[in-house]
């Protein structure tokens, strides 16, 4: 039997809920980017600037590995989430739910952050004595997204990896290095790119991500 | 500060009409704490000439005057300091490839106290003696003291130009680019080639290192397709700004081209707007340009010739004269005399001549030139001395007249008695060199061709094709075929196609004048040899002469490298543009062989001056390398804790109270903890979620100790070695299932063990069912203990039974903490009753606020890094990268208990620490050590020995790991290894201390707190 | 800089993404312990270091973390090849090269 972790049972939806100590019931949730307030900043500034930058609210994150198992993991989650697992360095989209392409035998799926137990736990029943490992990895990761015409040249001051529209399109995604962390790196559609980034990086990314917009307006945008 | 009267300074040198100026934006610059006027479109040189500025610097070596030489890159003298204040300061400005802007502020930077009367010049020529050809060699192979004082002289003396003493407000980027081709030089060749590889639809982009494209054709005033070759170049342009797939830079130099054709093109983007950038605007980007196919249309420099006081102020190149007068309406004197060994150097005469000026005579070096312009000087009515030399230019600070004396055919002797010619300017051209620098930064060494006589690019594997003049091109013609050729190739070999035949450009039509052929002539011969003439200037930035290049030669430094680095040729910050074929000639004819033979020597990036601005981009300040902060860490700033770096990770280290001292802190921080319960933010510690079939086969061959019995619900402590048997990492590893395992590293090692992990499964026993995955940054992990941890722990858990029975020492359980889920690890890195707390980062911060809500009650105290470090060495626990180097093995840092021999699998390790060096008794030891003074706190590093009276070098028998004064112990305790220690418990070593101080300790057991373990399994 | 092509994202990626574990090709002995001092000790320190053809291990940290095979030139810095961790090179290692 592997270990699961216990039951996310708290759905929280906003990052900016009022603190409420121990005795709550209900935890508070904190995004990589708590501390950057980016509710207040979003109302103090302009939208339709070059570049818009939002911290997605916590979402659950589920590391998929198989390699000789593969296609019982492809069965298992076709099955739960009605998406087949995506080739080299697509995505796999249904409502709310990604399946990112990460390596030959690893996927990471990203869907509502209390589905994430219920999904981990169909999956292995169904895989049952197959080889696949299933990480909870929801904490460990800062979600933002880029979008507006500037975007493009906000990436191109980022990363070495070619992110011109014709190489990287909607609905690819590679891991790549951004200024001095890494990413997992999904363009959504034209002009909108996901930046998966790890949490302890995420005030980093934050910084370099204002410098690195400056010059085309950056406008902040609740996620 | 000093005052300016406008009007006073006219711009005597310019033409009252013509260049590519604007005349109605007039700009006002300072130099050398004068005020002058120039134009928008001017450079700073084409501004100083129009003001008639003669001397623009001093030479480095010989303190002799200088002035402007050329109009481009390659200019050796007019390197200027720029910047109105303390901060905006950029050294070695070249005053022909900056922008003139309203108040610019320069100066010259080897002229001291200044140019005009340079108290220096006199010493000079002294200094001059003593630093003759070999300088660099001579001082190099000297005592370093020696070279300090020389290198003192040569500042103050000549000066290098100087950086700012203050920070750099301007900010600085990088840009990453992604083309099918690139494009370097937009002059003729590349315009062609980038409108020809743009037509296919190819992502194309062409730099220029000029404010415009066109390069030469912006002054050579020739005609294409009928119409002036301006108006070409804007319609070209035009037509290129229209495809979204191409980038056109300008002010931009392609500074390296480097493997696998990656290229940086650093661009200057605020230079030419002000002494600071529009705010939001980087001053300068690099642009980091990988391309599939690169076309060098990097052009070619003219070479001046080198004759007796070449150097003076009013010896130009040929082209530069021109570019003054067509592109910026400037004559830079009064009457020329023109010397030239091939057709081109005539264009400039008749530049001169058309402005109404006065061309003394065109000198032609070739007994009888037979080309088009000939007649045409003949028309104009130009005195045409052929068959001559410019022999030595004479004057003080500006040319006043000029020797010509006849030559022979090969130009190495004169056949007749030299004349005097009175001017104040001299324009030379003694042929072109293709600029093949790029083409040599990755290892290809250029190719001289004697019918150009000059050098072009050599082969290379990589998809690269070199086109126009700097491939050996002469005319426009084959410059534009030339261009047209590379773009199709270019396209071709990215597999892309045109659409249709009339989609590749026709070449333009030119009409070209008949060309004579031009004369190998390099050093002009003079009434006395090299030596005994006045001094004929091969580098002028590094002084090297004609004379010290026989010299050097003579001296047997016969291969070209050795020459340039006796010499110092080449070695400036124009890298030798102008100089270094003149300098191979001479060589070459000093030992009798051929220019092909000598060869030449290999330029490196970069092509010009890179300002480190440029090279750290954004990479600055904050962002210079990434900051990694824990969930809690917010928390930690708002109660005060000072901070250390681990890794990137910032880690609180010490939370100090008003008032108190760091080592007042750690007594508070380790004592609470003992009496009651301490708190430390653990989040940092690498966390590898491990699963498959066979991850505990997999923990057997990685870890040194044995893990087949362990059960889930248990953790172990697990030693990690390297193939060499020694130390690499260690950590908690817990059974979360029979095919599940989380396992902890240390902060640093987090990364690397992973990797190990990872190349050891994929390279070695990919046989193995297992996954690796991180969880590091999913877990905060917060560590309370001391005797109250578990009355506090049970204030926030109710879901887990915490009897010591039930959750036992080394047990793990999961379940909900102030309301988060977790997973609880009852380990102990401090010798207390603990429990170590994981839950998703994203509840750190609230699960944290919750522990210290109810902590009040127990005087919870946070306590850092520096406190965990005390408590644990109180315990003797090990900090692998600390208390180890990658030297010393398990059984050296006495856990031989973490060996287990009898695995069947010989693990990683195993075999290494077998080696008859491993074995051998005296190796180091890890042991505890006690001052005899339990006041005295040895430092970390500090090297033992035996016997302090022995006579020096002594012998080293160890060094101290770590040390610390402990409150809890009530004195300083420390970690060393010593040969042998373990063997030698109650012995003294000695420390000799920097000091002077020798402090003596005796070797004990590394456990000061609870050896027999009681507390951490109440 | 080079630019490497990863067998496993079948993409050309940036140098920036990789790093460099050393020579390829090298099996830890099947028996440590029935291994000399000596044997161990060319298997743990001895490497080739050629002028030419050279056949080096890689790792795509920044990308999908798998180890693959390159075979360069030392001299050129040209990549002739890449091939999956377990699999075999398709040169001629013994062929004289230019360089
Ligand atoms: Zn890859």
């Amino acid at each position: 039997m592997h270990s699961i972790l216990m039951s996310e049972q708290y759905a929280h939806n906003s990052v900016t809920q009022k603190n409420e100590f121990a005795d709550s019931a209900i935890p508070m949730m904190e995004t990589a980017l708590h501390h950057a307030q980016m509710s207040k900043l979003a109302a103090r500034t302009d939208s339709g600037l070059g570049v818009s930058l939002s911290e997605l609210p916590m979402a659950g994150l589920l590391v998929f590995r198989a390699s000789k198992d593969k296609a019982a993991l492809a069965k298992a989650v076709e099955s739960v989430l009605q998406v087949s697992l995506p080739e080299t360095l697509s995505t796999s989209i249904v409502g709310d739910k990604c399946v990112r392409w990460i390596a030959p035998d690893e996927w990471l799926l990203s869907c509502a952050i209390d589905e994430a137990y219920t999904i981990e736990k169909s999956i292995r029943e169904i895989t049952g004595d197959a080889s696949i490992a299933i990480v909870n990895v929801a904490g460990g990761f800062s979600a933002l997204t880029l979008q507006g015409p500037s975007a493009v040249d906000v990436l191109r001051k980022s990363t070495a990896y070619d992110v011109h529209p014709q190489n990287l399109m909607p609905g690819k995604v590679v891991n790549t290095v951004f200024a001095k962390a890494q990413v997992c790196l999904r363009c959504v559609e034209e002009n909108h790119y996901e930046l998966i980034i790890r949490r302890s990086f995420a005030d980093y990314v934050w910084h370099w991500l204002q410098v690195a917009s400056a010059e085309y307006g950056l406008s902040i945008e609740v996620g | 500060m000093i005052k300016l009267v406008h009007g006073r300074y006219v711009q005597n040198y310019r033409l009252p009409s013509g260049g590519r100026i604007d005349r109605s934006k007039i700009f006002t610059f300072r130099f050398n704490n004068r005020y002058y006027k120039g134009y928008e479109g001017d450079t700073l040189a084409s501004a100083l000439l129009a003001n008639g500025i003669n001397v623009v610097g001093r030479s480095f070596k010989y303190s002799r005057a200088r002035g402007i030489m050329s109009a481009g890159v390659e200019e050796p003298n007019a390197i200027l300091q720029v910047g109105a204040t303390e901060a905006t300061q950029i050294p070695n400005v070249r005053a022909t490839e900056q922008s003139l802007y309203d108040g610019l502020v320069c100066s010259t930077v080897n002229g001291w106290p200044s140019v005009r009367f340079d108290a220096m010049s006199l010493v000079g020529k002294l200094a001059g003696g003593a630093m003759g050809p070999g300088f660099y060699y001579k001082t190099f192979m000297f005592p370093a003291f020696m070279w300090e004082t020389y290198e003192k002289v040569i500042r103050k003396a000549a000066g290098l130009g100087r950086s700012s003493k203050e920070r750099d407000p301007d900010s600085y980027d990088h840009m990453h680019h992604h083309v099918d081709v690139m494009v370097v030089g937009g002059g003729a060749t590349g315009l062609m080639a980038a409108l020809t590889a743009a037509r296919s639809g190819a992502r194309v982009m062409l730099a220029d290192e000029q404010n415009e494209m066109g390069g030469g054709l912006l002054h050579n005033g020739v005609e294409i397709d009928k119409s002036s070759a301006i108006d070409w170049v804007n319609s070209v342009c035009t037509e290129l700004d229209s495809y979204p797939n191409v980038v056109r830079l300008t002010r931009s130099v392609v500074t390296g081209l480097h493997d696998h054709n990656f290229l940086t093109v650093n661009e200057r983007r605020t230079h030419h707007l002000g002494d600071r950038g529009p705010t939001g605007m980087s001053r300068e980007r690099m642009h980091k340009v990988r391309a599939h196919s690169v076309i060098l249309a990097t052009g070619a420099h003219e070479r001046p010739l080198v004759f007796a006081n070449n150097d003076l102020p009013g010896c130009m190149q040929c082209s530069a004269v021109s570019q003054y007068i067509r592109r910026y309406a400037v004559v830079p004197g009064s009457s020329i005399v023109v010397m030239t060994t091939n057709d081109a150097g005539y264009q400039c005469a008749f530049d001169w001549h058309d402005v109404g000026r006065d061309v003394v005579a065109i000198v032609d070096t070739r007994a009888k030139p037979d080309g088009d312009v000939v007649d045409k000087a003949r028309e104009r009515g130009i005195e045409l001395i052929t068959g001559s030399a410019v022999i030595e230019a004479n004057g003080s600070h500006r040319v006043r007249n000029v020797l010509v004396a006849p030559i022979n055919d090969a130009g190495t002797f004169l056949t007749g008695e030299p004349q005097t010619l009175l001017c104040d300017t001299v324009a030379s051209s003694g042929g072109w060199s293709p600029a093949v620098h790029l083409s040599c930064h990755t290892g290809s060494r250029p190719v001289w061709r004697e019918d150009i006589l000059g050098f072009v690019p050599g082969d290379t594997h990589e998809n690269r094709i070199a086109s126009g003049r700097v491939n050996g091109a002469q005319s426009l013609s084959e410059c534009l075929t030339d261009g047209v050729n590379a773009g199709k190739q270019a396209v071709h070999s990215c597999g892309k196609q045109f659409d249709s035949g009339e989609s590749v450009p026709p070449v333009p039509a030119v009409v070209e004048p008949r060309v004579g052929k031009a004369m190998a002539l390099y050093l002009v011969p003079h009434t006395k040899t090299p030596t005994r003439a006045p001094k004929q200037f091969v580098d002028m930035q590094n002084d090297v002469t004609a004379a010290a290049i026989q010299t050097s030669t003579r001296e047997g430094f016969e291969s070209i490298e050795h020459v340039k680095r006796y010499t110092a040729m080449g070695f400036g910050t124009d890298q030798g543009k102008t100089g270094n074929v003149n300098g191979m000639a001479i060589v070459a004819n000093t030992l009798q062989q051929s220019i092909k033979d000598t060869g030449t020597t290999v330029f490196r990036p970069n092509y010009t001056p890179v300002t480190f601005g440029a090279v750290a981009g954004s990479h600055t300040g904050a962002l210079f390398d990434p900051k990694r902060f824990t969930p809690m860490h917010r928390w930690h700033i708002e109660h005060g804790a000072k901070f250390e770096n681990v890794g990137q990770w910032k880690r609180a280290w010490y939370f100090p109270r008003e008032g108190e001292s760091m080592q007042d802190t750690l007594n508070r921080e380790c004592t609470a903890t003992r009496e009651s319960v301490g708190i430390l933010d653990a989040s940092t510690l690498g966390k590898i979620d491990i699963q498959g079939r066979d991850a505990r086969e997999f923990l057997e061959r990685v870890y040194t100790n044995a893990w087949a019995k362990l059960a889930p619900g248990r953790c172990r402590y697990g030693l990690m070695c390297g193939d060499d048997g020694m130390v690499m990492d260690d950590g908690v590893t817990s059974c979360l299932a029979d095919n599940h395992f989380l396992m902890t590293t240390t902060t640093g090692g987090a990364a690397n063990v992973l990797n190990w992990l990872e190349l050891c499964h994929q390279t070695d026993w990919p046989e193995l069912d297992v996954y690796f995955t991180s969880v590091t940054d999913h877990w905060a992990t917060m560590t309370i203990a001391g005797p109250n941890s578990r009355e506090l722990l049970s204030r926030v858990c109710q879901d887990i039974d915490l009897d010591k029975e039930a959750f036992k020492f080394m047990d793990w359980r999961e379940g909900t903490v102030a309301g988060a889920p977790a997973r609880v690890f009852r380990i102990s890195f401090t010798g207390e009753l603990s429990y170590e707390i994981n839950v998703p980062a994203h509840y750190g911060m609230h699960v944290w606020e919750a522990l210290f809500e109810h902590g009040r009650d127990f005087n919870l105290t946070p306590y850092g890094t520096e406190s965990m470090h005390v408590l644990r060495a109180e315990k003797g626990f090990v900090i692998v990268g600390q208390d180890t180097d990658g030297s010393i093995t398990p059984i050296d840092m006495n856990h031989a208990w973490a060996v287990a021999n009898h695995k069947s699998f010989s693990y990683i390790g195993k075999r290494g620490m077998q080696r008859e060096d491993c074995l051998k008794p005296e190796r180091k030891q890890l042991v505890g050590l006690e001052t005899i003074d339990p006041n005295t706190v040895l430092p970390e590093g500090a090297q033992a020995v035996r016997n302090p009276q022995q006579s020096i070098p002594m012998t080293m028998v160890g060094h101290v790991t770590s040390s610390y004064y402990s409150a809890n112990v009530g004195r300083s305790i420390a970690m060393a290894v010593i040969r042998d220690g373990l063997n030698r418990m109650g012995e003294s070593v000695y420390f000799p201390l920097a000091d002077g101080r020798t402090v003596e300790a005796r070797i004990c057991a590394s456990c000061w707190v609870d050896p027999a373990g009681d507390c951490h399994k109440s | 800089m080079f630019v490497i092509y990863c067998p496993y994202c079948e993409e050309h990626r940036e140098e920036d993404e990789f790093h460099a574990s050393g020579q390829a090709h090298l099996a830890r002995p099947l028996n440590p312990d029935e291994c000399t001092d000596k044997e161990w000790g060319d298997f743990l320190y001895f490497r080739k270091n050629p002028r030419g053809l050279h056949q080096e291990i890689w790792q795509h940290t920044a990308g999908c973390r798998k180890f693959f095979n390159i075979t360069r030139n030392t001299v050129s810095y040209e990549i002739l090849e890449t091939y999956k961790a377990g699999e075999r090179s398709k040169i001629d290692m013994e062929k004289p090269q230019h360089d």
